[in-house]
């Protein structure tokens, strides 16, 4: 067999799966919005140090002759009352934001998935039921009253908020994956496999896995926006990143008084927020939709 | 006899990453009162996409490019939408091949044939009443335990029951056509047997028209009166049903035919190569001319369906005349 | 002729909620080498649980299954690794039986790297591409696809390729054609007489479809509740059929040609159905169904009677 026709139809096929993926996702505009959002607030964020006009206004600079200057040319989205452009610190906040995301969910979902996947396959087992009532105990908290409850106990700094977040998190993922896979382990494909004689390890993580990957893909694009908005809850009570650094949550906080009058302070972070949230929402409805499989 | 239901030259489509799927081509069809019809085809030959299309219920990615469909003088394709809800409702049932997705698991048979009975019938005067009409419903279905059934959940039910209630959910809404997909490719064949017998006989005793599709084809023959072969979007072949199965004309019936295993043991069917064509690209002329093997130069020309005398018609350039 | 399986008193019954399950409730059976064995009956009649038992997807709940004179009534994690190899299985609907999310190499290669069939990966890809030529699917198109992009007769065949990697010498044909249409299902069935051929290969055939098992089956058992009714090589059952049920599912059998209407039994209409295992009838398990039931056949279970070699009927009615 010629190696390289091989290649060539992989090479094919996979493009083929690529375009299949892209009219899936591509039949609902909200989604292609959702994408365009998301990818731009990812890329301000990593770029943030080249694009911001004032980098030298994120953390310690005062300059009262400016301050609380309401949105114009040179500040376009005004100042807040230390004189720093409020513009820069919500770029720089994002960038904490996804730091905070990218953490957490880098910790949660392969904790999660792990967990999730050996008591679903070891399902009415005694790990099963110690996994499942240990992530029922922190389910049914509301992850931002158990994350601030952790986060109080523990003191406030970024790390520790993002301790507490995760902390909360992974529950979720187990719980998502146990399903996926409790059911999935009946399938006859599953079934031959162990009767061939392949290792728990390998039926576990290789057949039955990759087979929940797309309401996992789905959840972490949804959890994005989620996570963001625990992670500016606490920082907005104080329990998280501390002043002077440009958190969307203590900058909304920090604003929170001048509200009315100067109100471009505070409600700049806070539509910031809104916009990623429903960016990552749109998105990950996009991708439930291209997951969910169709007869046709 | 009078024409119930006439489709004309329907080409449906289905939009897809790779570009639109042609898969209905030019299909024609009619069903007249109180006749059986047979749909005949391998899967994936369009068969259920020309149902739905009767029914307007084809999933949002297809366009029906061109084509009429008329049911007693309303044509279904321009029709409005309180004319369509109207016909589903009171002129045309469908019977699904898979009878468990086809009810819904939540509710209990009784309240699914009372939703169904409630839209459908309107000179319902009392709970009594539509009571009355389930259980009459019921039994003619010959489900005799019917209190047990009316307060059942789908899944607590067998297979065969499974149909027989989708049976009745189907009659309440056809009083004109009933349209069965594959009603009984699930079932055992002792089961088959019982359905298609109440099938028959309750489209006899009231009088229905049938368009009974299916691929068992010893069932079909002996279910209907007239046949229509279906290969690749296109109708190969049609005709009574004694003369498809005692002189069938197109290779690809004949194909269909030698691949049903016979009780007399000397079965061996030949000339299964090749698959149905690419619906994004399919051949220009007969589309099963990839595979026939009586195929010659002629066939890169699309042939017409062609009547050869009163009820049997062909599509194949091995039969009539040059001018086709 | 060579016994190459053999089955005795096998029982299988799961506990649920409901009650106790008597799949299958004491079966006898044998398979010779290279023939193919048809285990025939309706949804619920057992069938495919003693495929199943035989594959070693569970351990029986009592009696025994001899491979080779080999006792293998254990399940599968407990047999020896050359016995498992040598007993493969294709199961109904290859949709749920082929993972969705793996390339067909990946499918297909696993079985030859969990028996140690290859020595590298490079071997893998070349392996696979012979046993997809065996089945008749052109490699280089179906190599890297995944099960969702193709139709169930491509799926089947891939089936197929997958359960001969390991050379088996018995496969389990657990209703291989039971979701396909006639002229996929005639293909499949055309492959599989062909492989027989040239690997040898001795077939347990699981189907409702009886006029299938005609055309491919050397000997039939008729199963009903959980129990064997009736035993007979193909020819003479369907010559010569005594047990009601047999006669109910021929007479049920759709034909298409007159002369095959003349070779089925005298017309028994189907009436009722299977009863659920969960509650099974006193006496002959058949009598609720039965048009010719008499009193006895109500309290009394009938035995196996031989009528002749190799004909066994479970019926008080069959002399």
């Amino acid at each position: 067999m010629n190696e390289l026709v091989i290649t060539g139809r992989r090479f094919r096929l996979l493009s083929d799966r690529f375009k299949k993926f892209w009219f899936k996702f591509s039949r609902s505009s909200l989604s292609i919005i959702g994408l365009i959002i998301s990818t731009t607030c990812v890329i301000l964020a990593v770029l943030a140090p080249y694009i911001v006009p004032y980098p030298e206004h994120i953390e310690w600079y005062i300059d009262y002759d400016n301050a609380l200057r309401p949105p114009n040319l040179e500040h376009i989205l005004g100042t807040d009352q230390y004189g720093r452009d409020v513009f820069s610190r919500i770029i720089f906040g994002m960038r904490y934001s996804f730091t905070l995301v990218v953490v957490v969910l880098s910790i949660v979902i392969p904790t999660g998935i792990v967990l999730g996947v050996l008591a679903g396959y070891f399902k009415d087992t005694w790990f099963d039921y110690l996994i499942m009532r240990i992530s029922d105990t922190f389910v049914a908290v509301p992850p931002l009253v158990m994350a601030l409850a952790i986060a109080a106990v523990l003191k406030p700094s970024m790390i520790n908020s993002m301790i507490a977040v995760s902390l909360t998190w992974w529950p979720w993922y187990a719980r998502l994956t146990y399903s996926a896979v409790s059911s999935l382990k009946n399938e006859y494909y599953i079934i031959y496999s162990e009767v061939i004689g392949v290792s728990k390890l390998r039926v576990m993580f290789v057949e039955i896995l990759p087979n929940c990957i797309g309401p996992i893909l789905t959840k972490a694009t949804l959890d994005v926006g989620w996570v963001i908005l625990v992670g500016a809850a606490l920082s907005f009570v104080g329990l998280g990143a501390q002043p002077p650094i440009p958190d969307l949550g203590t900058m909304v906080a920090e604003g929170a008084h001048l509200l009315p009058t100067t109100w471009w302070v505070s409600i700049f972070p806070a539509l910031t927020i809104t916009i990623i949230i429903l960016g990552f929402n749109l998105l990950g409805d996009g991708l439930k939709d291209v997951f969910t499989e169709e007869k046709y | 006899m009078e024409s119930l239901l006439r489709v004309e030259d329907l080409n449906v489509r289905y939009k897809s990453y790779r570009g639109e799927l042609k898969v209905l081509d030019d299909v024609s069809f009619e069903v007249k009162v109180r006749e059986k019809v047979g749909l005949i085809g391998e899967s994936g030959c369009g068969k259920t996409t020309l149902l739905k299309s009767i029914l307007r219920i084809l999933p949002p990615n297809s366009i029906i490019y061109k084509g009429k469909i008329f049911f007693k003088n309303i044509e279904i394709i321009k029709a409005n939408k309180n004319e369509i809800f109207k016909i589903r409702r009171e002129n045309i049932g469908m019977i699904f091949q898979d009878p468990m997705s086809a009810l819904n698991p939540f509710f209990k048979v009784k309240d699914q044939l009372y939703d169904a009975l409630r839209y459908s019938v309107h000179n319902i005067k009392s709970q009594q009443d539509l009571q009355q009409m389930i259980i009459k419903l019921l039994k003619e279905v010959a489900l005799s335990d019917s209190e047990r059934i009316l307060e059942s959940y789908p899944f607590e039910l067998s297979g065969g029951m499974r149909q027989r209630v989708c049976i009745a959910l189907a009659l309440t809404r056809s009083n004109d056509l009933l349209l069965a997909d594959e009603p009984t490719t699930n079932l055992d064949v002792t089961i088959q047997e019982q359905i298609l017998n109440l099938l028959r006989e309750l489209v006899n005793k009231r009088g229905l028209s049938i368009v009974l599709v299916s691929h068992a084809l010893g069932m079909v023959k002996e279910f209907v009166d007239k046949i229509y072969v279906m290969y690749a979007g296109q109708i190969v072949e049609t005709a009574s049903t004694d003369k498809i199965f005692s002189e069938p004309l197109h290779p690809y019936t004949k194909l269909l035919l030698s691949a049903v295993p016979r009780l007399t043991g000397r079965w061996k069917a030949e000339g299964l190569i090749g698959r149905l064509p690419d619906y994004v690209n399919p051949p220009p002329g007969c589309r099963f001319y990839m595979r026939c093997q009586q195929s010659n130069s002629n066939c890169k020309i699309k042939p017409k369906l062609l009547k050869l005398n009163k009820d049997h018609s062909v599509a194949c350039w091995l039969y009539g005349d040059e001018e086709h | 002729m060579n016994e190459l399986l053999v089955v005795k008193n096998l029982k299988k019954y799961f506990k649920t909620k409901f009650g106790l399950v008597k799949a299958v409730d004491g079966i006898t059976f044998h398979i010779n080498e290279g023939e193919t064995f048809a285990l025939v009956g309706e949804s619920g009649s057992g069938k495919s649980t003693t495929g199943h038992m035989i594959v070693g997807m569970y351990a029986p709940t009592s009696g025994e299954i001899y491979y080779k004179m080999n006792n293998i009534s254990v399940h599968a994690s407990k047999r020896p690794k050359n016995i498992t190899r040598e007993i493969q299985v294709v199961f109904q609907d290859p949709a749920s039986s082929l993972n969705p999310s793996r390339y067909i190499k990946d499918i297909i290669g696993t079985p030859l790297k969990v028996y140690n069939l290859i020595r590298n990966s490079t071997e893998v890809e070349q392996k696979v591409a012979d046993l997809l030529e065996n089945v008749e699917l052109p490699p280089e198109l179906y190599m890297y696809r995944k099960p969702r992009e193709l139709g169930g007769g491509e799926l089947q065949a891939i089936a197929i390729a997958r359960a001969l990697s390991t050379n088996p010498k018995l496969i389990i044909l657990d209703e291989p054609t039971s979701a396909l249409d006639v002229i996929t299902q005639a293909k499949i069935i055309n492959l599989l007489l062909n492989l027989q051929k040239k690997h040898n290969l001795t077939y347990l055939f699981i189907t409702h479809d009886l006029a299938v098992v005609r055309n491919i089956a050397s000997r039939v058992a008729v199963m009903y509740l959980g129990k064997i009714v009736e035993t007979a090589p193909t020819i003479e059952l369907f010559n010569h059929c005594r047990h009601p049920y047999s006669m109910m599912l021929f007479s049920s059998i759709p034909v298409i040609s007159e002369d095959e209407k003349n070779l089925k039994p005298k017309k028994i209409t189907s009436i009722g159905e299977i009863p659920s295992s969960l509650s099974i009838p006193p006496g002959c398990r058949f009598h609720t169904r039965c048009p010719y039931a008499e009193a006895r056949c109500k309290v009394e279970e009938p035995s196996l009677k031989h009528i002749n070699s190799g004909h066994i009927v479970a019926c008080h009615l069959a002399e």
